[in-house]
């Protein structure tokens, strides 16, 4: 049988624990990173909460650096992981959007995507293998540290976004990319809400580096007064030569303005969109004056809670009428969706993964 | 009423058979260690069609196996004792390809390549390219999570599939996923992809379509040794750079393809020859290639090549991926692994491969891979020769241990099915197996879909 | 009739998509893959004095024998061989009828006298009491309806005299006589004609080689390898006396026996000649294509090609028939799954019509409503192409591409 390092360790000891002593109580265990993207306690469960908070634990376990994979603590920040990582030339190319320290178990409890999802794929899509506490199971790995695997079900996607439904992310071992050799940005913004001429630009740029991705991000980012376009590329310097030329020759567009690649800090929406209905939410919103960013080789779009209450909610709807998925991290927790045709099947998973429900549930959707 | 009669009245008379003779042609799909006759076969021509057929297997409480191309290397597709085989070869058709969204949406029995061929015109491929791709279908693709050469940077299945009707173990329907790319609630179609037909079928899949690179450059760098390519292998990864492809072949492997239907002209005595292709800007695309043989070079390569033309690289793919089949011309049966070892293990992985051979004296080709680590070590065996049966099962299992030991897994693209399930329950630990059966258990509890696959009886 | 070697195949199922027959069906045992367990199981029933399982057996002969397997198999796997190996066998044993088809073949296209006979009824099938017998007989289905059907796919009108009898000989270059075929000679007859003008054109000397009769092509997937062999025999002596450096062929067919020779007249005192006969052969699209070639300007039509089984798969030529279209001035329209059989397959639109129907349906459905003209380099494909386009509705030929580019070269007046 194979022995895994977090088997015996003191997190997961910790984790085992908490589940024990939430189950005695009659609470209900939610785990916390840097509380950015959480919701307040008190609407998660009738029951008593107790969060788990993961920030404890801060260690990378395992870095095969020339096998480009690090196994890492939920509780550690992005940002501290790829401030170590840079040692060695290598870094997880999350960038959240706003900027915020979020930990990476956030990251994957609340669902969070960052700037480079268009460059470097989704954060989900880097995820090679998790260590879990299981209320039923105990501490197990789900997936495994190696960069392609079908061995049984893709367990660790369960906890994409589940916020600990079923189960407690004690570790995440994670693809990593090599740092770019080169990079370069540009730019292009105007006053005013975003017209033709902003999906213009972003296609010609695209139309101009036929490859797959194009750019490491294409951010549009609109507030009240105007909107920018930022696109960065990496890669070696002939190819960067490439970019900003021709990128350079495009219509007003501002060469190697060097600038990070984030929106102002307080995001508490994102949405993921097909090409089509993104441009129809960021043409919605930017004549609603908001502010809100989007990256438009994903589509992915993070927005702001400019209006003290139900702002998400509007947006939602928004958001579903274009075909897209919708996260919240404002307000109460509406908990997560579950077809009627499916309501069965999930319902069973749970109450074998954690037969006492310590953990968050859901709440069914009515049959339709 | 007997279950052949209501199946006749959910698909048509024409649409199933039971003559005992037809059915052995579908007693097995490419893994041929294992050999069950099934009861009957069915063709739906539509999802109704296909969740009718479900719910009277389950009132008759008759197992079932849903089949596409039949080119699974693990059993998936082997029909299950006293079961039905549910074809959906009828089920192949395109339904659209929308190029401004860049999505295909597809029923499950079309094939592979058909999918690229449809987009080609908007500029447009699919990229999983699991090297059975002109046979093997996309409800296939997604049972068995398939892979290929390409998914070292563009992903495996798992990261191309959108959305996908499916058929539940009740019969019921419901569409899983969504168009955006991210779930919404629970995600069931990440625990569909790679569930090898244990958890419901699909009948409907979208799946993401991407532009073809502007330029590309495949590098075919032939090594005196094993060793120096595979060291090779290691370098390149290491230095960050993400080939599209990166393939390895060793000396016996060659030797099989080119007596096939697409020869290189490979030198009869090479170690093992390397396939990098690279692709991206053109500009991009010269620097990753110039460092690939810069690499190769410093490892001793023999002969270093670039592709001269289009028709010099698709031989050169059709070579590489035909090397299963190939196996054919060398011996008369042949029995591929498919494990996954940490990349930068390559060099000690491949020794060890061969002391296994060595020891249970098996003849081992390796065509792998190489830039995931995804090993495919091709067992050589004559099936009429039981004590060589036993061997080469023995030398199967040897080679996953290889792969456990380096800290790896046993399956990377093909599946547990009937082959693997020993080993998976080697891999995983006891609870961790038990929550693989807890999702069996939870989304199909009377056991009726491709029951006896992946995991062992209890 | 021994059985065919199908070991080396592994069951790896790449075969499946390229074959006609699992497109249609979608049933495994009607794939290649299929037919090599059913032909072992059959083998070994017949190993053992019985005739095999008939169900078996149907899905076994419902195979086109269209190679389209072998040419995709990674171990190329002899299906089509191993299934006309099996059909031998079983008329051999008497479990299986030589097709009433194949007699009626044999009565035909053994001799010149027989090709005449079957001209002269092409001719009664174009006029109206024909067509009257036909439009009754094409409702009745079955084999007789079927060849009805086909009967409408006959080019109007069909000709009073054998396609080798407007040969004009001569030329500097390599010497090359043509092969006739039967249903070329007989009812295509302007098409020798024109290969010999194109060949001419191209730098060769045409020569004459009267001594020739059918193939046996016909016979040999029918199940009827004496037959075969016995004009294989006439053939190699006959070529022989003429002592051309090349045999050009202008029936895909007919290219693909006749480049099989060697393998069929494998125990026969003839097989050395077999073998260097086999040598000279040639479509007639691979030496055009190798020869001089003076510029011809660009015409309106624009054509699309359907590649006949027996060049595409048993020959592996393609592009010299497209690269020819296009030196002759025609724009190309791509044909969706060009190499994908019609249906016709030698006598299978007579033995099976429900299939080469079904097949038949395919094909004119992707044939673009853009082309024009459909070029194809077979008999058998031009009659079925012609009658499916027909039934149709639509009034697009189909043409054998020597005689479109012949047209262009006879415009330019350079024939």
């Amino acid at each position: 049988m194979a022995q895994h390092p977090a088997d015996a360790d003191q997190a997961s000891e910790a984790a085992l624990d908490a589940l024990a002593e939430a189950g005695r109580r009659g609470a209900c265990l939610v785990p916390v990173g840097a509380g950015i993207r959480q919701h307040a306690l008190e609407a998660w469960d009738t029951r008593p909460v107790v969060p788990w908070a993961s920030t404890r634990f801060q260690t990378i376990r395992r870095w095969s650096v020339p096998d480009l994979t690090a196994e890492v603590d939920a509780g550690l920040s992005w940002g501290d992981l790829n401030q170590r990582l840079a040692q060695h030339g290598q870094w997880l190319p999350v960038g959240v959007a706003d900027g915020a320290p979020d930990t990476l178990g956030g990251i994957v409890s609340a669902g969070v995507n960052g700037v480079w999802t268009g460059g470097y794929s989704p954060i989900r899509d880097r995820i090679l293998s998790m260590t879990v506490a299981v209320p039923a199971f105990g501490v197990v790995r789900v997936g495994a540290p190696v960069v392609k695997n079908v061995a049984g079900y893709n367990l660790w996607r369960l906890y994409w976004a589940t916020r600990g439904t079923f189960g407690i992310v004690l570790t995440i071992t994670w693809k990593l990319a090599a740092l770019p050799r080169a990079t370069a940005t540009i730019t292009c913004a105007d006053d005013g809400p975003v017209t033709a001429r902003v999906w213009e630009a972003a296609r010609r740029w695209g139309d101009s580096l036929p490859t797959v991705p194009a750019l490491a991000t294409l951010l549009l980012t609109i507030h009240p007064s105007g909107w920018e376009l930022v696109g960065i590329a990496h890669g070696g310097d002939p190819a960067m030569d490439r970019v900003r030329r021709s990128l350079g020759a495009q219509i007003g567009a501002g060469q190697d303005v060097e600038r990070p690649a984030t929106l102002p800090g307080g995001v508490v929406w994102q949405a993921r969109l097909p090409r089509e209905g993104q441009r129809l939410v960021m043409e919605a919103l930017s004549r609603s004056g908001a502010s809100a960013g989007a990256e438009l080789q994903s589509g992915m779009v993070w927005g702001y809670g400019h209006q003290p209450d139900g702002a998400s909610q509007e947006m939602a709807a928004l958001v579903a009428r274009h075909g897209g998925t919708f996260r919240h991290w404002d307000g109460p927790w509406r908990g997560l969706g579950v077809p009627p045709a499916e309501a069965d099947m999930w319902q069973r998973l749970k109450t074998a993964v954690d037969p006492q429900g310590v953990l968050p549930g859901w709440r069914a959707e009515a049959e339709a | 009423m007997g279950v052949v009669e209501d199946l006749r009245r959910v698909v048509g008379p024409g649409s199933v058979r039971t003559d005992a003779a037809l059915l052995d042609a579908y007693a097995q799909d490419a893994y041929t260690l294992a050999t069950v006759r099934p009861l009957a076969v069915v063709w739906p021509a539509s999802a109704d069609e296909v969740a009718g057929v479900v719910r009277v297997l389950a009132r008759h409480g008759v197992p079932l196996v849903a089949r596409g191309g039949g080119t699974s290397l693990s059993g998936g597709s082997t029909p299950v004792p006293g079961g039905v085989v549910v074809h959906v070869s009828r089920l192949n058709r395109i339904l659209r390809v929308d190029p401004l969204a860049s999505v295909a949406e597809v029923e499950p029995g079309v094939v592979n390549t058909w999918v690229s061929r449809a987009a080609a015109a908007a500029g447009l491929t699919y990229r999983p390219d699991p090297s059975s791709q002109q046979a093997c279908t996309i409800g296939g693709n997604i049972a068995e999570n398939a892979g290929g050469p390409h998914c070292l940077r563009y992903g495996v299945t798992l990261n191309h599939i959108l959305m996908a009707d499916v058929v539940w173990a009740d019969g019921r329907q419901s569409r899983v996923g969504t168009l955006a790319g991210d779930p919404e609630g629970l995600d069931a179609l990440s625990l569909l992809v790679g569930s090898e037909g244990t958890l419901g079928i699909i009948t409907r899949a979208w799946v993401r379509l991407e532009p073809v690179a502007e330029a590309s450059a495949t590098v075919l760098a032939v090594f005196g040794t094993v060793d120096e390519a595979s060291e090779t292998v290691s370098e390149v990864i290491a230095g960050g750079i993400v080939p599209a492809a990166l393939e390895m072949m060793d000396n016996l492997a060659v030797s099989a393809v080119e007596r096939g239907q697409y020869r290189v002209g490979y030198p009869p005595d090479l170690g093992a020859v390397l396939l990098v292709e690279v692709d991206g800007l053109t500009e991009q695309v010269e620097e990753d290639a110039a460092r690939v043989q810069a690499i190769a070079a410093r490892h001793g390569v023999a002969h270093l090549q670039r592709a001269a033309s289009e028709a010099e690289r698709t031989l050169w793919w059709a070579n590489r991926k035909t090397a299963f089949g190939a196996m054919g011309l060398i011996s008369r049966n042949y029995y591929v692994q498919d494990g996954v070892i940490p990349r930068s293990r390559l060099p000690e992985a491949l020794r060890a491969i061969e002391q296994v051979g060595r020891q249970h004296t098996i003849r081992i080709a390796n065509v792998f891979h190489a830039g995931d680590g995804n090993l495919h070590p091709l067992l050589l065996y004559d099936g009429r020769d039981a004590g060589e049966v036993a061997r080469v099962q023995g030398a199967g299992h040897a080679v996953l241990d290889v792969c456990l030991r380096l800290g790896g897994t046993v399956s990377g693209e093909h599946g547990i099915g009937v082959e693997k399930r020993a080993d998976l329950a080697r891999q995983l630990t006891a609870p961790e197996m038990a929550f693989q059966r807890a999702v069996k258990d939870a989304f199909d509890p009377m056991a009726r879909l491709n029951p006896g696959k992946i995991f062992l009886p209890l | 009739m021994e059985p065919v070697d199908t070991s080396a195949c592994v069951h790896c199922g790449l075969c499946l998509p390229s074959c006609p027959t699992y497109l249609v069906t979608g049933d495994e045992s009607e794939s290649p893959r299929g037919r090599v367990v059913l032909l072992n199981q059959l083998w070994g029933a017949l190993a053992v004095g019985g005739s095999g399982d008939p169900g078996a057996a149907r899905a076994v002969d419902s195979c086109l024998d269209c190679r389209a397997c072998e040419e995709v198999c990674p171990a190329h796997v002899p299906v089509g061989h191993a299934v006309e190996a099996f059909r031998a066998r079983a008329v051999q044993a008497g479990h299986r009828r030589r097709p009433l088809a194949a007699r009626a073949a044999a009565r035909y296209f053994g001799t010149a006298r027989g090709l005449r006979r079957f001209q002269r009824l092409g001719q009664w099938a174009q006029r109206p009491a024909g067509r009257a017998v036909l439009r009754a007989s094409g409702r009745l289905g079955g084999t007789a309806g079927a060849a009805a059907h086909l009967g409408t796919g006959l080019p109007e009108p069909v000709g009073r005299r054998l396609g080798r009898e407007g040969i004009r000989f001569g030329g500097e270059g390599p010497s090359v006589a043509l092969f006739y075929g039967c249903v070329m000679d007989s009812v295509y007859q302007a098409t020798a004609a024109h290969a010999a003008d194109l060949l001419r054109l191209s730098g060769y000397r045409v020569v004459s080689a009267p001594q020739q009769v059918c193939c046996g092509a016909l016979h040999t997937h029918a199940g009827d390898p004496g037959q075969a062999e016995a004009w294989a025999r006439q053939n190699v002596a006959g070529f022989a006396a003429a002592g051309a450096e090349w045999v050009a062929v202008t029936a895909a067919g007919c290219g693909a026996a006749l480049k099989e020779y060697e393998h069929l007249l494998e125990d026969d005192p003839a097989h050395e000649s077999a073998r260097q006969f086999q040598q000279t052969v040639r479509d007639v699209a691979e030496l055009v294509a190798l020869g001089r070639r003076p510029p011809l300007p660009a015409r309106v039509q624009a054509v699309t090609v359907h590649d006949a089984c027996h060049l595409a798969h048993a020959q592996g030529i393609r592009q010299e028939v497209r690269d020819l279209l296009r030196w002759a001035g025609y724009e190309l329209v791509e044909l969706p799954d060009a190499d994908v059989c019609c249906g016709s397959a030698g006598l299978y639109n007579l033995t099976h019509p429900a299939m080469a129907a079904a097949l038949q349906r395919r094909k004119v459905n992707t044939i673009p409503e853009a082309a024009d003209v459909v070029a194809t380099s077979n008999p058998g494909c031009l009659l079925q192409i012609q009658a499916g386009l027909r039934r149709a509705g639509r009034t697009t030929p189909a043409v054998h591409w020597v005689d479109l580019v012949w047209q262009a070269a006879s415009d330019a007046g350079v024939v």
